[in-house]
């Protein structure tokens, strides 16, 4: 073994080198659109155009106006809420399906896919005929006679873009779950079970601890995907359900004012990476990743 | 291990990938004759009112001009013209925005500033035709002429007449869209100039495109404490008539090709004529710098100056051709109800003008907006 | 552990009957949950049938014209072409520079780290802002929008993270021992890669295409802002939205719905088939 491992050094490095096409392929249409990104923070715009005069204008409006700063906050809680809402959403659901055995398990995992197979913006339309005067919910209300006038409440606001980011995003938080409860050694929980714990106790000494990879990744995913999200707050969320992408876009599609894009991206990135350099600190980035 | 892996195919080979994919491929191969269909005619790529081009218009244009017209999705004016100024260029070979409002950008400050190529006057023979009211919407410096009118529209208030009452007095003026009475049932169109316009307007300012910084956070202030009102914006017409046509709101911001739209689809829903005045616009074709099919660019402008096209466009859209032959066959009770009242004084309009300080404009709605 | 299991002296009934309630709630609380995921999507199909101006209850009466209208429109059935080759060529450019990079990551190389926070960068970055940046980036490149100029490259950099997640595991985990046996017995590294660690990672390539494909057909925002006059399955949908009265547009999702079942399900079944004959 000792012999056969002492592959010369030089051959190895050389295999390194396969790393040049994806590198230089990410240098070019990830790094430099970022870095060109963040350059055009600093330069002018107006209805007359853009131009590269340098100039921190774009960052003194974000400051100056507390409206950016609040529909940041705004977007971090509803981010945050998401997040743990498909936690608890997703998390009985994966341990349903880790739980089956045969082809059950199969035909359930299949049943889990199906929806992601159609569209996101179908999977977000459909909510504003489930939700709306004239929607599902309130036909079946005023049917039963619980209600007598249809309820306004349930679309347009900030809890239809909960339902909606929730619902869009399901798959991305079971997944991850289910793939680390699946790979829990079944022996462990009966055992903690035999020695007299109860199935509380066994769930939160055992079961969950062991699940955490699955539960970072799941939670991440759906925090960083909630973060950029524009669609569904657009569709459903109506004057109060905004969040930063409804206040980027119109940078680009409504007002041509690019440079103030430019740096009320910068400044999403910016939080996006700070929440996940803290979260970093106890778990290492890749392996919120690659440990899933 | 990876977040997603195994889920959608364990031990899934290349074989049966590229037997799924290619089956698939197959069966679109069947759509072989509708791809080909495509470049019968020259192609050209237009941004304009959609509903310019609706269904019953476009196979006019696109016959006299011998063109098959691409077209992309209209937002607004601030959008369309902000295309000319955007890096890399507008990208699309024709392009056409109201008039009063464009105009400052579309050809700039001063000779030489134009965003846009002169128009080849003896390439649109229809030119002659061009009505009286409308002549104001050619864009002429120096002897060349840039813009070249289209037809002239009006904005108003659409209301849902089965919520709205035809003789409610708040119809009479733009009230119906802010104030508290029918609180819950509005939505606004998200759109910076055309919303502060008429706030401008209710609110007493009788130029409002030189509103003030004071007097823009004035009306500002005004337009958030209504908005409490607001069910919901919309960005585009599709998404106003579907509010109104499902119900979700009774009143809304709209142009006339929308409150049109709704009526042939058989939905109770008509404009009202406010006592401040509707925002009217003559709307104006202009060909970017970057139009890659000018000569295409040209027919179509000229079509759309033709007979045809004059008189088929009020009841495609209900928008009025600059056209002379646009009120050629028209009855009274069609012009009333179409807007012709604009030109002989009847109706009170207010012309959707460039403000001073558009940047401000755009500045005030994002804050009412995220407010 | 075994042994404990079996000296341990619980009261198996009464733990027998909690086990059956635990199960109990946890089938019904699937239920629910496939209630939340399928309600929806089975309104959309009611809908699609609905003869009605507006896209919501009540339901006025069964009409297949809305099915008539998607399935004559050029448009949609472009925008499906469009989709399908987009995501095919983006999942095989991805995979392969998935592949090389996973390859070269066995090995130690200077920023290795650095590179490792690159490939991640494209998915660390918020999907609006993805949509922006290129926008920016491919503005001021003045390259014209369209599907193969500009839609392509973001799909392939969109999908590329997600390709080397998947495989990086499975090649980083590979047994190196045997391919250091053959390499010692004088086979050349390409051959050692075609003969030995390629018919091992073979799977996990596939599954990765099949992952990224999917990936690229969903892909919405940044190609929004990147893809000019042109359009993908999603982009179509989202115009439908937008720019006009389009009462049909439940039957739409109904057949985006049922063509991606149907492609990635032939894809599910065949290798399946692949798998027993193997």
């Amino acid at each position: 073994m000792a012999a056969v491992s002492s592959v010369p050094p030089r051959r190895r490095d050389l295999r390194a080198l396969l790393v040049i096409p994806g590198a230089l392929w990410l240098l070019a249409f990830a790094v430099a659109p970022l870095a060109i990104l963040f350059a055009m923070s600093f330069w002018t715009s107006s209805i007359f155009g853009t131009t590269t005069d340098l100039t921190l204008d774009n960052y003194r409006v974000i400051a100056d106006d507390p409206i950016y700063f609040q529909v940041l906050l705004q977007t971090l809680r509803i981010a945050l809420t998401v997040t743990a809402l498909s936690l608890l959403v997703g998390y009985p659901m994966a341990y349903f399906l880790a739980s089956l055995r045969g082809p059950k398990r199969g035909v359930f995992l299949v049943l889990l896919f199906l929806p992601f197979w159609s569209s996101y913006v179908v999977r977000t339309f459909v909510w504003l005929p489930m939700l709306g005067r004239n929607g599902l919910v309130n036909a079946v209300l005023l049917q039963l006679g619980i209600i007598s006038e249809p309820l306004d409440w349930l679309l347009y606001n900030e809890g239809a873009t909960h339902i909606g980011l929730v619902y869009v995003y399901t798959l991305f938080m079971t997944l991850p779950l289910y793939l680390s409860l699946d790979r829990i050694d079944r022996n462990l929980i009966d055992a903690a079970a035999d020695l007299g714990a109860g199935p509380f106790r066994a769930f939160f000494r055992v079961v969950f601890p062991l699940s955490m990879p699955g539960v970072l990744s799941g939670c991440v995913m759906v925090f960083l995907l909630a973060c950029g999200a524009y669609v569904t707050p657009q569709l459903l969320g109506g004057t109060s359900g905004m969040m930063f992408g409804n206040v980027i876009a119109p940078q680009y599609t409504v007002t041509n004012n690019w440079a103030l894009g430019a740096a009320l991206s910068v400044i999403l990135v910016i939080v996006v990476f700070l929440c996940l350099v803290i979260f970093g600190r106890r778990v290492r980035l890749n392996d919120i990743f690659i440990g899933g | 291990m990876t977040i997603f892996d195994e889920g959608r195919g364990r031990e899934m080979d290349r074989r049966s990938f590229m037997s799924g994919t290619l089956a698939g491929a197959a069966a679109l191969g069947g759509l072989g004759p509708f791809a080909g269909a495509v470049a019968q005619s020259t192609e050209m790529t237009a941004l304009m009112v959609n509903a310019m081009l609706g269904p019953t218009l476009k196979p006019i244009v696109e016959e006299e001009a011998k063109v098959t017209i691409k077209e992309g999705a209209f937002l607004s004016g601030t959008d369309t013209v902000s295309r000319l100024t955007a890096p890399g260029g507008a990208r699309y070979d024709l392009m056409n925005s109201s008039f009063a409002f464009s105009h400052p950008v579309v050809m700039g400050p001063k000779a030489g500033a134009e965003r846009v190529q002169p128009i080849d006057v003896s390439l649109i023979p229809n030119m002659k035709y061009i009505n009286e009211p409308s002549k104001e919407g050619i864009g002429e410096r120096d002897g060349k002429v840039y813009m070249i009118p289209h037809s002239w529209g009006f904005d108003s208030i659409l209301y849902n007449r089965d919520v709205v009452p035809d003789n409610d007095p708040y119809t009479q003026s733009w009230s119906l869209l802010f104030e508290d009475k029918y609180a819950g049932k509005i939505g606004w169109w998200d759109v910076a100039h055309q919303m502060l316009m008429a706030a401008g307007l209710y609110l007493g300012h009788a130029e409002p495109e030189k509103m003030d910084r004071n007097q823009l956070g004035e009306v500002a202030k005004f337009l958030i404490s209504k908005k409490k009102n607001v069910r919901t914006f919309y960005t585009t017409f599709a998404q106003g008539s579907n509010l109104l046509a499902s119900g979700e709101i009774a009143v809304g911001y709209g142009i006339v090709p929308m409150r049109v739209e709704l009526k042939k689809r058989g939905f109770n829903i008509t404009g009202a004529w406010p006592k401040e005045g509707v925002l009217s616009l003559i709307s104006a074709s202009y060909i970017p710098k970057d139009s890659k099919n000018v000569s295409a660019a040209h027919a179509v402008i000229n079509a759309m100056l033709g007979e045809r096209y004059a008189k088929a466009l009020s009841d495609g859209c209900g928008y009025l051709s600059a056209s002379k032959f646009a009120q050629e066959n028209l009855t009274d009770a069609y012009k009333k109800e179409y807007g012709y009242g604009i030109f002989d004084g009847s109706v009170k309009h207010y012309q959707l003008k460039f403000p001073t300080n558009m940047n401000m404009w755009i500045e005030t709605w994002s804050r009412v907006k995220s407010a | 552990m075994a042994t404990l299991a079996v000296t341990a002296s619980a009261p198996l009934d009464t733990r027998q009957r909690g086990e059956r309630a635990r199960r109990m709630l946890l089938w019904a609380y699937a239920g629910l949950f496939y209630c939340f995921l399928y309600l929806p999507i089975l309104l959309l199909v009611v809908l699609s049938f609905n003869d009605s101006q507006t896209i919501g209850l009540p339901f006025q009466g069964v009409t297949l014209r809305w099915y008539e209208e998607v399935l004559g429109s050029p448009e949609m059935l472009r925008s499906i072409l469009n989709s399908v080759v987009l995501g095919v060529v983006s999942a095989a450019v991805a995979t392969l520079l998935a592949l090389l990079l996973a390859l070269g990551f066995r090995q130690e190389f200077p920023l290795k780290g650095l590179l490792m926070k690159i490939i991640l960068l494209p998915i660390l970055i918020p999907g609006i802002v993805g949509g922006v940046i290129y926008l920016v980036f491919f503005g001021f490149g003045e390259v014209q929008f369209g599907v193969w100029t500009t839609a392509l490259p973001v799909h392939i950099t969109w999908v590329l993270p997600f390709a080397f997640l998947t495989l990086f595991p499975r090649i980083h985990g590979l047994d190196r021992s045997l391919e250091e046996a053959a390499a010692d017995l004088g086979a050349r590294p390409l051959t050692v890669f075609r003969r030995v660690v390629f018919p091992i990672i073979k799977p996990g390539v596939v599954a990765t295409a099949m992952f990224a494909f999917t990936l690229s057909f969903d892909e919405f925002i940044r190609t929004l802002f990147v893809i000019g006059n042109q359009r993908t399955v999603p982009v179509h949908l989202w115009t439908l939205l937008s720019d006009q009265m389009a009462p049909f547009l439940p039957a739409v999702g109904v057949v985006i719905t049922v063509i991606s079942m149907l492609v990635s399900f032939v894809g599910f079944a065949a290798s399946a088939r692949a798998g027993r004959a193997h």
